[in-house]
């Protein structure tokens, strides 16, 4: 009987171990993070991935902590020099002040799989720039703007320290399809009482059930420490099979359903026309703060590569990409926004290679050979301060 | 706040245990608001409509038990009902039935209301009602306080998805239950299976039923129709009786007996039998508050089988505000019907118990592809499927995953094989004890880095 109630015991207190022994441990770890990084970046949950000249970072990033797990996936440790006001917005201090400063905004396609394997890390690494990688990877471009409170007119800030300043942005055909210029401007425009009211929220709520868990697994470095080896679990598992969701073409090249409905779908003129316009306010939203604007128009694999795609899927009638990538270089043009269109340099270079040159066979997006060429095209578009640059 | 999360398990139980057990006076306060910390860990501002859910049926109760079988009582009963079903309505259904109103003006004459749906509305809402209806039967007591009854409905381990617990049922435990470190070792055991079963089984299946009904849009080939759908049959189960056991095995940290809510229901022979033994909870609610006081089977052999059809189509009704919920309730109604009629006739009981097993199964699986499906076309295009008349999208790769493979042999094996825990007399000895201790390490590294996504589709 005795032995029967010592097992039951042993079982009681091993699991209250494991329960208690986690939630500790991630108190002791976070404390001790909390003590290497002033207690204002604590709160943050913006990521940010900054590219100095040197294109080599040690150290944390200041920001959500949960950038630690990025960190270990990619093996990158990163140290910058960057702080954060109230609203979540990064502004990089010290700066070169002869350099040329590039910002790249974007979704998954200029966030980029590592630190140099990006559009902001190949004009960084080929020029000598600061370039600083805004991809917000799962948002689509115009939401990444609302990252940054730059564009915010009532709480206005500067990239203090740089002098020339490009902004880009990396869009896809997806991202054409937005919202309006009233939309945007209603996004992006915050009356005081608002800001107020959301700081106060903020505030308010900050100890409320939601936000105190939500913390709790936000900077868990319990769960840091586990997630990178949970990629063999997920492949013994078949959770973690990409042909669940994806659309298997030749020689087993895989294309995301959502892609290729975008390369198959007509965009209204209507659509383009009010893409154009968004551009063009955010032209004069980047001019205001002393920007110059580049919109940089990137294909998805199945627009460079349709030959991939399985038989039924392929494109039937004409070239409807090309066409409408050239409708919206003309209707940018029109309003006087510069662009870079990196579909027929893209589909020209490719065909002096074999097989997928320019993206990953089993993901969707571009390599860094293809981050290279649109890196290439920024550079040579900025003119006399993109140095350093040769266009084949 | 999910039980399989790392909140859960790494930041509420530890905290919470730990305050339940150091405050042995106030366990009732401290469980009570401990629940509410719980509840209001999705939307704050739900608990407040938990709080004036759990006001008004309190008072109510107060003014039944005053009178209860008397005209004055189920005047009062019949108020707290229907002010219970009222709420229900409003948060749940309101939204259908304007989309419905739309759909048949054929253009928008209301502007359909944004409201949304507290978690866990229909399982608390269930729980007052059933106490409010046994006072005025005079089958239980009143509380002896408010705090004893907000403690009741909003007790955590039950309150997001049930089990439903009758306050018969929890009347004596809340008053005086037994805390022992044999019942909290066996809690461990509970929570452990509950835990297993949710996130090495049924997370595991469901990226089959994900690839048939999501990805495809229930439009593929015979045999991804049959993977798809037999994985959500499996995954539907692993999924809400792990949820159920975990439950349990929480009840038990607190010295609770949470009643059990299944019983290897993919065992029945019947559809009659699937029903004793699916959702138990809610199936004994739905024959105490809905089909007997419609009559059951006393008024004759018609008005029993619409009995079983109005009961099944307000049992579908209440998974969600669907048509898909209530065709699922309608199917269920049919069968349970046309089995009620044929009685001794029924051809199939005359065949092996195998075979009235697998028969069974076969139309409950039926019912599962419009549980399951986003709309009543897509859930005829997966049936469509299983008989040759579907798309034709391969399945996918995940079923050549050794541990989907092992999973969805594991998930058969256990029903076929697994002993029924809740009838097991829990003997821990160190076979036992590293098995449960193993299990949860196991489950709780996968809960740890559940949110992980190693290849680039899915983390961006």
């Amino acid at each position: 009987m005795s032995k029967k109630v010592g097992y039951a015991k042993l079982v009681t207190v091993i699991f209250l171990l494991m329960i208690f022994g986690v939630f500790v441990a991630d108190r002791v770890l976070i404390a001790i993070e909390a003590k290497r990084m002033p207690e204002e970046f604590m709160d943050h949950e913006f990521l940010l991935y900054p590219y100095k000249k040197s294109s080599h970072f040690t150290g944390v990033v200041y920001g959500d902590l949960t950038d630690l797990r990025t960190k270990r996936l990619y093996g990158h440790a990163r140290k910058t020099d960057v702080s954060t006001d109230d609203l979540g917005f990064m502004s990089p201090l010290g700066s070169r002040p002869d350099g040329s400063d590039v910002v790249v905004i974007g979704d998954s396609f200029t966030q980029g799989p590592s630190n140099k394997e990006t559009v902001a890390g190949l004009i960084s690494g080929r020029s000598g720039h600061v370039a600083y990688n805004m991809g917000f990877g799962g948002y689509p471009v115009n939401s990444a703007l609302a990252f940054l409170s730059d564009f915010q007119p009532l709480a206005p800030r500067d990239f203090s320290g740089m002098r020339q300043k490009t902004l880009v942005f990396v869009l896809c055909k997806r991202n054409l399809a937005g919202e309006s210029v009233s939309e945007i401007i209603a996004r992006f425009t915050i009356s005081p009482e608002k800001l107020e009211r959301k700081k106060l929220n903020r505030e308010v709520f900050r100890y409320f059930p939601h936000n105190i868990v939500k913390y709790a697994k936000r900077h868990s470095a319990v769960i840091k420490s586990i997630t990178p080896y949970a990629a063999g679990a997920d492949e013994f598992l078949g959770r973690a099979d990409p042909a669940s969701n994806v659309v298997v073409g030749r020689d087993g090249v895989l294309f995301l359903p959502d892609d290729v409905g975008f390369s198959r779908r007509s965009i209204s003129d209507e659509s383009i026309k009010q893409f154009a316009d968004v551009m063009l306010f955010m032209k004069t939203q980047a001019g205001m703060r002393g920007f110059k604007l580049i919109v940089a128009l990137v294909p998805d694999k199945s627009d460079v590569y349709p030959g991939y795609l399985p038989k039924e899927l392929r494109p039937r009638e004409g070239d409807t990409v090309a066409a409408h990538f050239d409708k919206v270089v003309q209707a940018l043009n029109d309003n006087g926004v510069e662009s870079i269109n990196v579909l027929p340099v893209l589909r020209m270079q490719a065909r002096e290679h074999d097989g997928l040159y320019y993206y990953y066979p089993d993901d969707t997006h571009w390599n860094p050979r293809g981050m290279k060429v649109a890196a290439d095209l920024v550079l040579h578009r900025m003119g006399p301060a993109g140095r350093y640059i040769t266009i084949r | 706040m999910l039980f399989n999360s790392y909140e859960f398990l790494f930041v509420f139980l530890p905290v919470f245990l730990l305050i339940y057990y150091v405050l042995p006076k106030h366990r009732t306060l401290v469980l009570t608001l401990g629940s509410y910390f719980f509840y209001m860990c999705w939307k704050p501002a739900g608990a407040l409509l938990l709080f004036i859910c759990t006001l008004i049926n309190y008072l109510f109760g107060r003014a039944i038990s005053k009178s209860p079988l008397t005209t004055k009582g189920k005047l009062y009963c019949g108020l707290s009902v229907a002010a219970d079903l009222a709420i229900l309505a409003y948060f749940k259904y309101l939204g259908f039935f304007e989309q419905v109103f739309n759909s048949a003006a054929g253009r928008t004459l209301i502007e359909p209301a944004r409201i949304a749906l507290p978690i866990g509305i229909s399982f608390f809402l269930f729980q007052c009602i059933s106490y409010t209806v046994d006072l005025y039967r005079d089958k239980v007591k009143p509380t002896r306080n408010f705090l004893d009854f907000a403690c009741y409905v909003s007790l955590f381990p039950h309150l997001v998805a049930g089990p439903i617990l009758r306050y018969s049922f929890m009347e004596k435990q809340m008053r005086d239950r037994e805390h022992s470190v044999g019942k909290f070792a066996e809690g461990v055991a509970f929570f452990t299976v509950g835990l297993a079963k949710k996130v090495l089984i049924a997370d595991t299946l469901g990226v089959a039923a994900g690839a048939l009904f999501d990805k495809a849009g229930g439009d593929a080939g015979v045999y991804a129709c049959w993977a798809g759908l037999v994985a959500y049959t499996l995954q539907i189960f692993y999924d809400f009786s792990g949820y159920s056991d975990m439950a349990i095995g929480l009840g038990r940290f607190m010295g609770f007996n949470i009643p059990q809510n299944f019983n290897s229901p993919y065992l029945s022979a019947s559809f009659s039998e699937f029903w004793r033994r699916w959702h138990m909870s809610l199936s004994y609610w739905l024959r105490d508050f809905l089909y007997i006081p419609l009559g059951g089977s006393k008024k004759g052999r018609f008005r029993t089988y619409v009995n079983l059809i109005i009961t099944m189509f307000l049992g579908g009704l209440w998974h969600g505000a669907a048509w898909t919920f209530i065709v699922w309730g309608l199917w269920h109604g049919a069968l349970l019907a046309i089995e009620r009629a044929l009685g001794d006739r029924n051809p199939i009981r005359k065949a092996p118990r195998v075979v009235q097993i697998l028969f069974t199964n076969f139309f409950v699986m039926i019912g599962w592809a419009f549980f399951r499906a986003a709309s009543l076309g897509e859930a005829g295009k997966v049936i469509r499927g299983l008989f040759g008349f579907g798309g034709e999208g391969a399945a996918s790769a995940f079923m050549k995953a050794p541990g989907f493979l092992a999973a969805a042999a594991l998930a058969v094996l256990l029903i076929i094989k697994g002993e029924n825990i809740y009838e097991r007399k829990w003997r821990f000895n160190a076979a036992t004890c590293v098995f449960i201790i193993a299990l949860f390490a196991v489950c709780a590294v996968l809960v740890l880095s559940q949110d992980f996504s190693p290849f680039l589709y899915f983390q961006f």
